[in-house]
């Protein structure tokens, strides 16, 4: 069963947040029920016959007979608050028909996807698929020749001239990018234009910022005599796409994946959802990106904080961070007890310098450790329990939160380190681990 | 200038560089030498590459940061995640009124508020004081060391803080008024002589906001010693809401001049005389008013439409608590004894305006008694009668609320006595209020109502938890509720979401 920061989590905004916390009481409801497969009932809506809405708890998969787009819908997070708050409420004990019909498809379906998977793919006309390749990388190429006579112009100039600090500057830049198809060079040169006044410090940040994009795009040009794992790490950050075929066929690392930070951000109406995953046995770590466009919800299988045993497969690259599932149906559970942490500020940066040593584009570094917050020279720091410290920039509140939550005490915080400083993601309180980023509490 | 850097001249541009700067690390010496040869804006930007991958591979922790003493360890648990999830909503927005009844439930049930919420909650304290002792008991241990964080936060320092040791040594001269406050307090407890005389001694040199909170932390708890400067410094104040604090300090140590001479004085205007076959309260009006007066606050001119006798009259009754009444006529029950009907409005005016000074509930009661049977229309200045009510019971505790809105609900309308129940919430308890609870029950069904959906909040909020079930299961048999019954369903619900996690502990 969720926890209610972890239905909270699930909320596809708001609305259906504050519409489902005031579905999770029984009056709301025809019949409720749950059995260790699921949680069901019949909400009473505005028509004539209630709706069916249930849960499944195996995945979290939800279905719910009204006609709401969103997902999950309020009877589903209702349903869910009830469940985790109240579950004396779901008085039923055995499944309608509608239940565990909806379940048994389910898993039918999912056998017939899996068999799918297995069976052998139509070959491609490779043909043509060689020739939209090749006009591609024509296409970048060009794209690559602007480029860098727009960086070495800006160098030439300084970055002190004014017109570097205006916001269309790199976004007509980035726009010409997107055409030549190098929609990862785009994405870098679009994250440029927020750095101009950000900071003290941000000319020089710029600058870095610059030589890491022109180093790229050196080893681009250079990738026939790099090795295969760089050539894929330089080709991928260029903007090629890795096919997940391609990626399913690599070997993974199958361990038990503590998810330990989620963190959904919103742009061009596409919403990604990024999670750290930490595998408790290897100590990898792994980020599993999932996307909607809005209105949809990036659908999670496995809850913030809880654990699950399966393999997730490194994307091709060196020192890749992203990776994929194998399955999106292994069940998560939730620990009894949270997962030690395992770092210090000293292993952290240690990890850290061992992949910049090997991938200098990497930017974050993500982390799980004990510590606390404190300041140093006016600014905040979070202190790990040897005593050591790395520069910390707080989101709105963080501060005084977990300064509370902590009291003078290291306590597991996860997040990420981007080599000027720390952001937290996620926390635990009281033995519950929630995320930074969900509406308060 | 220093040495040129690598910022410096990116900022300036490479058209004007005659050389790449040198590296700023050693460790650089080797790469940079091969950058040499290059074109300068690729050498620039390669230079730029190298130094941000060694920066930040090469970044260093910070050693020598002082981190806070640790709180110390509270002996209660954590409430409870259900609990919690209503907190939070509550601090939300929604709900908003139930923060009093979250709080008196957890401190009640013996657990704590959660640390992630403490800072929003202490938020709140500094916003509304009347929420500080409750959530000052419900933060534990962290309250205080909270407070430290945010001058704003001050209060918690105080309110929560009984702990001898807690406070510097110079609070009295160092600290924030809150901090001097929660200081004189402990001393007062301590030693009340010693605490009078330091606030006798410093009173000259007190800004007129820290005289306020002075007399107002004496006017609650006075003592004996305090009567030197209450009289000869605190009387004599310009500001309006010091001498009133000092009044009623003073009021409640007979020992004081202003006791004994208020207590003459009411005593020669009221006396209890045989009338015919009836003994009666009457009022001897006094002929002149008494420069003396002036000092203890009486005003000499009338507002329009009361006679000048009447007005001095009143404010000299209502100089005197209700508590003093009794001993002053020589009766036991001189709520409900008969009036002198010549000047039966002043007399009730004084008393209600008395009634501010801290009384016992029980005459608090009798006056309340005596005034719902009034017909206030036959007054010249007939005062609101809810408003007299609720400013009379509003500082009670909840249960002795409902216990005189239950002896006098008969005598009211259903409209007012919705609106008090709505405005004062107290705990209606279906047993011993019989009346309040059927007023509810028909309140939340009656179609025709005009009741707001705020106020049907508020109602849903005055009936005892173990009610709420039964309330719950009678509205559910009711097809179409009204917004105001549905609201009073949502409220009763949203209840039923924390209180069942926060049961009363005795241990």
């Amino acid at each position: 069963m969720l926890t209610p920061d972890q239905v909270t989590a699930l909320a596809p905004d708001a609305s259906s947040f504050k519409a489902g916390r005031d579905l999770a009481v029984a009056r709301k409801w025809q019949t409720l029920g749950k059995d260790s497969r699921a949680l069901w009932g019949l909400a009473l809506g505005s028509g004539k016959n209630p709706y069916q809405t249930c849960v499944s708890l195996d995945d979290i998969a939800f279905k719910c007979s009204c006609p709401s787009r969103k997902f999950p819908c309020k009877h589903a997070l209702g349903l869910l608050f009830l469940g985790a708050e109240n579950a004396s409420a779901l008085t039923e004990e055995r499944p309608p028909d509608w239940v565990t019909e909806w379940l048994d498809a389910r898993t039918k379906r999912e056998q017939k996807v899996s068999e799918m998977e297995a069976a052998p793919k139509k070959a491609k006309d490779e043909d043509a698929a060689r020739k939209r390749r090749e006009k591609r990388g024509d296409r970048i190429d060009g794209g690559i020749d602007q480029l860098e006579q727009f960086l070495t112009d800006t160098i030439r100039g300084g970055i002190g001239q004014s017109e570097v600090a205006a916001p269309g500057h790199w976004e007509a830049l980035a726009r010409r990018l997107v055409d030549a198809q190098a929609p990862g060079l785009a994405g870098m040169v679009r994250n440029l234009s927020f750095l101009p006044h950000s900071e003290p410090g941000w000319e020089t940040q710029l600058l870095h910022e610059l030589g890491s994009l022109h180093l790229l795009i050196a080893a681009y040009r250079k990738r026939e005599s790099l090795d295969p794992d760089l050539r894929a790490e330089v080709a991928q950050r260029v903007g090629w796409p890795v096919e997940k075929e391609e990626v399913l066929a690599r070997k993974g690392i199958a361990d038990r994946w503590f998810v330990a930070t989620r963190q959904i951000t919103e742009s061009d109406r596409l919403l990604t959802s990024a999670s750290w995953l930490f595998a408790l046995d290897s100590g990898h770590w792994a980020l599993v990106l999932n996307f909607a466009a809005l209105p949809a919800r990036p659908v999670e299988p496995w809850p913030l904080g809880s654990v699950v045993e399966t393999e997730l497969i490194p994307y091709p690259g060196v020192a890749p961070d992203r990776a994929l599932p194998r399955t999106d149906s292994a069940p998560a559970r939730l620990p009894e007890s949270l997962p030690e942490a395992p770092d210090s500020i000293r292993t952290l940066l240690r990890r850290t310098a061992d992949t910049l040593g090997r991938n200098p584009w990497r930017s974050r570094h993500p982390f799980y450790l004990a510590a606390q917050p404190a300041r140093h020279a006016g600014r905040p720091v979070l202190v790990d329990t040897t005593g050591e410290a790395l520069p910390w920039k707080p989101g709105t509140g963080e501060e005084d939160m977990l300064a509370s939550i902590c009291a003078g005490r290291a306590i597991p915080l996860a997040g990420e380190w981007n080599g000027r400083h720390l952001s937290v993601l996620a926390a635990s309180n009281s033995g519950s681990w929630f995320s930074l980023q969900a509406p308060p509490p | 200038m220093n040495t040129p850097s690598l910022t410096g001249t990116a900022l300036l541009g490479t058209a004007r560089m005659a050389e790449l700067p040198p590296p700023s690390h050693p460790l650089l010496a080797t790469p940079w030498s091969e950058l040499a040869g290059q074109e300068s804006a690729r050498a620039l930007l390669q230079a730029a590459a190298l130094e941000k991958a060694a920066l930040h591979a090469g970044a260093v922790p910070i050693t020598d940061v002082a981190t806070p003493e640790p709180c110390p360890e509270d002996r209660l648990p954590v409430a409870p995640p259900g609990a919690v999830q209503a907190l939070a909503r509550i601090l939300n927005g929604d709900y908003a009124r139930n923060l009093h009844e979250w709080l008196t439930a957890a401190i009640a049930a013996r657990v704590l508020a959660p640390p992630r919420i403490l800072p929003a909650l202490l938020e709140k304290g500094s916003r509304e004081k009347e929420f500080r002792p409750l959530i000052a008991t419900v933060s534990g241990s962290r309250g205080p060391w909270l407070a430290r964080r945010h001058e704003r936060w001050g209060w918690a320092l105080a309110a929560g803080q009984h702990d001898e040791d807690s406070f510097a040594l110079d609070a009295w001269e160092t600290g924030t008024t809150a901090e001097r406050i929660a200081w004189l307090a402990r001393e007062r407890r301590r030693d009340p002589a010693e605490a009078a005389k330091t606030i006798g001694e410093s009173w000259a040199t007190e800004s007129p906001e820290s005289r306020e909170a002075i007399a107002a932390l004496v006017a609650t708890t006075p003592d004996p010693a305090d009567i030197a400067w209450l009289e000869s410094l605190a009387l004599a104040e310009r500001r309006q809401a010091i001498r009133q604090s000092a009044r009623q300090a003073l009021i409640a140590l007979p020992e004081s001049d202003y006791h004994r001479r208020t207590v003459l004085r009411a005593g020669t205007l009221l006396e209890v005389r045989r009338k015919g076959l009836r003994k009666v309260i009457t009022l001897q009006a006094p002929a002149a008013f008494d420069p003396l007066w002036h000092a203890d606050g009486i005003k000499e001119k009338p507002p329009t439409g009361t006679g000048e006798k009447a007005w001095w009259s009143r404010q000299l009754i209502a100089a005197v608590p209700l508590d003093l009444w009794s001993g002053i006529l020589g009766i036991d029950a001189p709520f409900s004894h008969a009036l002198d009907s010549d000047w039966r409005e002043t007399i009730l005016l004084g008393w209600l305006d008395a009634a501010r000074l801290p009384s016992r509930p029980d005459h608090l009661q009798a006056l309340l008694e005596l005034l719902v049977t009034e017909d206030l229309k036959k007054f010249t200045a007939p005062p609101d009668l809810s408003a007299v009510i609720r400013e009379m019971v509003a500082p009670l505790p909840s249960p002795l609320q409902s216990d005189i809105l239950e002896a006098i609900a008969p005598r009211l309308e259903k409209p007012t006595a919705l609106a008090l129940l709505a405005n004062l919430q107290p705990a209606v308890r279906s047993r011993a209020h019989p009346r309040l609870h059927t007023l509810l029950r028909d309140g939340c069904r009656d179609t025709q109502s005009t009741l707001t959906r705020p106020d049907a909040a508020a109602l849903a909020s005055c009936i005892e938890p173990s009610a709420i079930p039964d309330f719950l299961l009678a509205l559910s048999k009711i097809s179409d509720l009204t917004a105001s019954a549905e609201e009073f369903a949502r409220t009763l619900e949203f209840r039923q979401t924390y209180l069942p996690h926060l049961t009363p502990r005795n241990d």
